[in-house]
């Protein structure tokens, strides 16, 4: 007896037999380049992995991975679950080279797998929506703004996806601003210009009033609950958080624990890290100090949430400790993630409170910038989302290898 | 539902190749669909379960009385759903898969589609093929076109044998 008549279930037919629904709770688990592979086997599941459903199932469990960009050009996503394999070396799910296409860029902002990156040779006009996993982009640059007079302003970004209506917002503060004649030192603000670029709309729209960013200049939105929020210095030393509603599109103001208010300015930075929003406080002699918002939007519940010792190596060439660091992510067990000066990658573990140099995610020479952003890897594409707009593929030419 | 503590209510349940099981209630209404039998008075003799066979059946039942019996204890449910699944083949979790969602168990279906999508990875466009029973409906061309557009995702991946 054939083996096929003794268990007639040995071939089963059952991915066209499994209604699409459970196939999609399945698929929608793998990683990433497992679904790719899917999409390779015949054409009616590369239609189901394109469908709403699969990419909305899919983005609801995906968790955040990172996205590294190195010397503004060379773009890798990774994924990892709860453990970080130290000693490995994490192949990158995908790589691209944007330096033929959106020419070297940074990253302003990161939410449900699509990038804002914003070319570091120009500084205003150029704006560029991505995900990196479909491999293509929308420019935003420039359509229906014009921004001739903020030249020598300060400029901060923030993108985001409204509660309700599930808008992608991409906003942009300009302050225009008096400096110092000789130390080009900003003395002080003059005017505060928001803008708002709903994606698929093809506009800026104005956004009044606009709340004041303070000194901050390239200031980068944390992302959290419908909202971006900013770190705030004015001229007077003292901090706030600048709060931004996607949705009402109005602004707020947070304050700040209170231990924050007599440190060293420049050395705070603001992030979405999990749940919560977190504040790296750098300006200490021998650790870095990381507050969490416990209860979103309750101003006394900021606490210091966790103190990491700072490696040695964290001395930059000029033998300073105070450089900033950047948390990640937080694991499960209490390790953390960090990022140093844009040149690095550390590794904190909590079980032996030390914090050691990290390069599962590629080896940086610690000179070459290197900018690396949580990022959740999503198959949201830009063509159906934002029929309105343009999107250009990546050609062939920008992979890497 | 039976309130009475002490004397546990027993269910009857059928497979659709006419096995009948026993099995706790309190076990058995980890599944939505027989606790709304049970909810609306429907229970009271045989439960029929059209969509699953008996020896797929038996092993849900199995499940059931095994995550049940674990306290409110997320980490040692997950372990025992861990255990639980490890030996199943591709063919046993594809079966169990469809028991799940016809019986309306989410944690087993989360489970089980988990253990589905990791002995997925890594695995190439063949091995998918032959295991799903997937006929290869692009032609040469259009192969050659998905397959380039996603060749970043075939490092790595296991070697085909007849592909």
């Amino acid at each position: 007896m054939k083996p096929s008549e003794k268990n007639p279930k040995m071939n089963p037919e059952f991915f066209k037999n499994l209604p699409s629904e459970i196939i999609i709770e399945i698929l929608s688990r793998l990683p990433i380049r497992s679904i790719a592979i899917c999409k390779c086997v015949c054409k009616s599941s590369q239609y189901l992995l394109q469908t709403r459903e699969f990419v909305d199932s899919h983005l609801s469990k995906s968790v955040p991975g990172l996205v590294t960009c190195y010397e503004f050009y060379e773009y890798k996503v990774f994924e990892f679950g709860d453990e970080l394999d130290l000693k490995g070396e994490y192949k990158p799910v995908t790589e691209l080279d944007c330096e033929n296409s959106i020419s070297p860029s940074v990253i302003k902002g990161s939410v449900n797998g699509l990038l804002l990156l914003h070319p570091d040779v120009s500084k205003y006009h150029d704006l560029f929506i991505s995900n990196p996993i479909n491999r293509d982009y929308i420019d935003i640059q420039n359509k229906g703004m014009h921004n001739h007079h903020y030249f020598d302003g300060l400029v901060s970004y923030g993108f985001g996806v409204s509660e309700v209506s599930g808008e992608y917002k991409v906003v942009r503060i300009v302050q225009k601003c008096v400096r110092h004649s000789s130390t080009n030192e900003v003395r002080r603000i003059t005017k505060s210009i928001c803008h708002v670029y709903t994606l698929g709309t093809r506009k800026w729209r104005k956004i009044e009033p606009c709340g004041l960013m303070g000194n901050k200049d390239y200031s980068i939105g944390a992302f959290l609950n419908g909202s971006l929020h900013w770190f705030v210095e004015d001229f007077k030393g003292s901090y706030s958080i600048l709060c931004f509603d996607l949705e009402e599109e109005t602004f707020s103001t947070f304050s700040l624990p209170s231990l924050l208010t007599d440190r060293e300015t420049g050395l705070q930075v603001l992030v979405a890290l999990g749940d919560y929003l977190c504040i790296s406080d750098s300006a200490y002699q021998e650790e870095v100090a990381f507050w969490l918002m416990k209860e979103y939007g309750d101003e006394s519940s900021w606490t210091k949430e966790f103190v990491i010792r700072k490696s040695p190596d964290f001395v930059c060439a000029y033998g300073q400790y105070a450089e900033l660091v950047i948390p990640i992510k937080v694991f499960e067990n209490g390790d953390v993630l960090v990022t140093w000066q844009d040149l690095k990658m550390f590794y904190y573990s909590n079980e032996t409170k030390t914090t050691k140099r990290m390069d599962a995610f590629g080896r940086f020479d610690g000179l070459t910038p290197m900018y690396a952003m949580p990022f959740t890897p999503s198959f949201l594409s830009l063509e159906k989302s934002f029929p309105a707009e343009d999107v250009t593929s990546f050609s062939s030419f920008d992979y890497p290898f | 539902m039976a309130a009475e503590t002490g004397t546990p209510t027993t269910l009857t349940l059928k497979s659709n190749d006419d096995e009948l099981f026993s099995v706790a209630e309190s076990a058995a209404i980890l599944s939505v669909t027989i606790r709304n039998m049970v909810e609306d008075g429907c229970a009271g003799g045989v439960i029929p379960l059209d969509n699953v066979d008996g020896k797929t059946l038996a092993s849900v039942i199995t499940y059931m009385n095994g995550i049940s019996a674990i306290p409110a204890d997320e980490e040692k449910k997950k372990s025992y759903r861990d255990k639980f699944l490890s030996d199943k083949d591709f063919e046993t979790l594809a079966d169990m898969v469809l028991a799940a969602n016809y019986l309306n168990m989410s944690c087993l279906m989360d489970a089980v589609s988990a253990k589905i999508a990791q002995v997925m990875e890594k695995k190439s466009v063949g091995w998918v093929r032959r295991k799903f029973g997937i006929e290869n409906d692009y032609t040469p061309e259009e192969e050659a076109a998905v397959k380039e557009e996603h060749k970043w995702t075939f490092e790595g991946v296991e070697t085909d044998d007849d592909n």
